[in-house]
C-alpha cells in the first residue's frame, strides 16, 4: 500500500471531524488497524485538532460530561437497590424435618455437599488470585491513563527534526504537580552507549528534564518547574549530559500555553 | 537523576472497550476527552441548534453507557460506532417537538449559530494569549477547519460554501491540518 498517497489524499482529516460516511469511515479503520502508520497520524491529527480546540474554546462544555456521569452514577445506584430487594429470600419448613430418614438422607447430603464444597473453595480461590491480578493490571493501566488523559496534563507533541523527520513523540506536564512524562511515537534506536535525553528551552538555554529508555511505555522522568518557549530531544551518552548537544537534536514541539 | 519509570502500552480505544465492559464511568470520562469534539460536531451536522445539540450530546454519553456492554469490536470501530450513536440520536431529536417548535420561532438565529459561536470564541481568542497561536493559521484555513470540525459542514457543504470542487475539499483540508499541527 502506498501509505503516502493515501495519508496525502485528507482522508485521514475528514476521518477525524466525524463526517465521512460510515462505509468511508470502516475502511480507513481497517487500514489503521492493518498499519500502525495510518494509526499515528489519525491520532496526531485529533491530537492538534483537539489541542487547538481546547485552546480556543471550541471544546464541548465540561457541564455536558458532569450531567451524564451524574445521571449515570444515579441509574447505577438505584438499579443496585433494585435488585438488592428482589432477590429471593430463602426459608425453611422445619415440619418436613421430623422423620429420622430425613435426618439420614440429610446428613449424606451433607457430607457431599463438604466434598463438593472443598472443590469449589479451591477453584474460587484461584478465581480470586487470577482477579487480583487482573485488578492490579487495571490499577496499572488506570495510572498511566490518568496521565494520559488528565485534564490537569498538558500534552505537547515533539516532531522530528532534520536528522529524523518522520520522528515523533509526546510529552505530558502535570500543570499542578508539574511532573514530566514521554511517550515515544517513533524515534531511531539510539547507537550502543547512547540514549536519548528531554531538554526545556528557556530563554536560550537548555535545561536538562532527564533521559529516557528506548520503548513505546509511558515514562516519568521528573518534577520541572518553571515555563519554557519548546521541549527538544537531543541524543546524548548514556546517562546524560551536562549540555545539550543540539546537533543531535532528533525532536522539538513547541509549549502549548 | 530520577530513573524512569516504564508503564504499560495501550491504546485509548482498548482502554475505552475494556472500561465499558467493564461497567466503569472512566469509559465516559476518556470518550468525552478523546472524541467529544467530533461527536459534537456529527451532532450539529443534524441539529441546527446549539442548546439541544448539547442536550443530544449528553444523552448520548448516557445511551453509550447503557450500550457498552454490548459493542462488538469485530463488527466496527469504536469511533465509526460512537459517531453512529450520534447520528441516530441527532435524527431522533430532529422529530421532537421541542426541535420543531426551535426551528420555527427561531429559525434565522439558528440558521447563523454556528458562524456566531465561532465568532464569540474568536473574541475570546483575542482576549486571551491562544490568539497569538490561532492567529497564525491563516483565515481561509481556519475557516476551513471550522466548516469541517466545529460546524458540522459536510465535505459537498463546504465545496459549495467555499465555491471549490469537491475533490479539492479533502487536500485543503490536508493542508489546513498540517498547519495546524505545526501550531497545535
Amino acid at each position: 500500500m502506498d501509505f503516502k498517497a493515501y495519508i496525502e489524499s485528507g482522508v485521514l482529516e475528514l476521518y477525524v471531524s466525524g463526517l465521512l460516511s460510515e462505509t468511508e469511515a470502516q475502511q480507513v479503520e481497517e487500514y489503521a488497524a492493518k498499519y500502525p502508520e495510518i494509526h499515528q497520524e489519525i491520532d496526531a491529527i485529533r491530537s492538534s485538532v483537539n489541542n487547538y480546540a481546547r485552546n480556543s474554546g471550541r471544546a464541548p462544555s465540561a457541564s455536558i460530561l458532569n450531567n451524564a456521569l451524574s445521571q449515570i452514577r444515579q441509574d447505577s445506584s438505584t438499579e443496585s437497590e433494585v435488585n438488592q430487594a428482589n432477590e429471593p429470600q430463602t426459608t425453611i419448613d422445619h415440619q418436613t424435618m421430623g422423620r429420622d430418614w430425613y435426618k439420614i438422607a440429610a446428613s449424606i447430603a451433607l457430607l457431599i455437599s463438604v466434598g463438593i464444597n472443598g472443590y469449589f473453595f479451591n477453584e474460587l480461590q484461584s478465581a480470586q488470585n487470577e482477579q487480583a491480578d487482573a485488578n492490579q493490571q487495571i490499577a496499572t493501566l488506570s495510572n498511566q491513563l490518568d496521565v494520559v488523559t488528565s485534564v490537569v496534563n498538558m500534552e505537547i507533541p515533539l516532531y522530528g527534526l532534520d536528522v529524523s523527520p518522520k520522528s515523533h513523540a509526546t510529552v505530558y506536564i502535570n500543570e499542578q504537580t508539574r511532573d514530566v512524562y514521554i511517550k515515544i511515537g517513533d524515534l531511531p534506536v539510539p547507537p550502543s552507549g547512547h540514549q536519548y535525553q528531554l531538554w526545556a528551552d528557556r530563554d536560550g538555554h537548555m535545561h536538562n528534564i532527564g533521559v529516557f529508555h528506548h520503548n513505546k511505555s509511558l515514562q516519568h522522568l521528573t518534577v520541572f518547574d518553571g515555563d519554557f518557549e519548546s521541549l527538544n530531544v537531543t541524543l546524548e551518552e548514556e546517562g546524560g549530559s551536562e549540555t545539550a548537544t543540539v546537533e543531535r537534536a532528533y525532536l522539538s514541539g513547541k509549549a502549548t500555553s | 537523576m530520577p530513573q524512569p519509570v516504564p508503564l504499560l502500552s495501550i491504546s485509548v480505544e482498548d482502554q475505552i472497550v475494556r472500561y465499558l465492559r467493564a461497567k466503569n464511568d472512566r469509559a465516559i470520562e476518556l470518550i468525552f476527552e478523546h472524541y467529544s469534539i467530533a461527536m459534537m460536531n456529527k451532532i450539529r451536522s443534524v441539529v441546527k441548534n446549539e442548546a439541544i445539540a448539547e442536550d443530544v450530546l449528553q444523552k448520548v454519553l448516557v445511551k453509550i453507557w447503557e450500550k457498552g456492554d454490548t459493542y462488538d469490536a469485530s463488527k466496527a470501530g469504536l469511533y465509526t460506532w460512537l459517531i453512529r450513536i450520534c447520528k441516530n440520536a441527532a435524527i431522533d431529536a430532529t422529530r421532537g417537538k421541542d426541535y420543531l417548535r426551535s426551528m420555527k420561532s427561531e429559525s434565522v438565529d439558528n440558521f447563523v449559530f454556528n458562524g456566531e459561536a465561532i465568532h464569540q470564541k474568536s473574541v475570546q481568542e483575542r482576549n486571551s494569549g491562544v490568539w497569538e497561536s490561532v492567529g497564525q493559521l491563516p483565515d481561509s484555513q481556519r475557516s476551513l477547519i471550522d466548516m469541517a470540525y466545529f460546524q458540522g459542514y459536510t465535505q459537498k457543504e463546504i465545496s459549495h460554501e467555499l465555491n471549490i470542487p469537491l475533490g479539492t475539499v479533502k487536500t485543503r483540508m490536508r493542508k489546513a491540518i498540517s498547519t495546524l499541527r505545526r501550531i497545535f
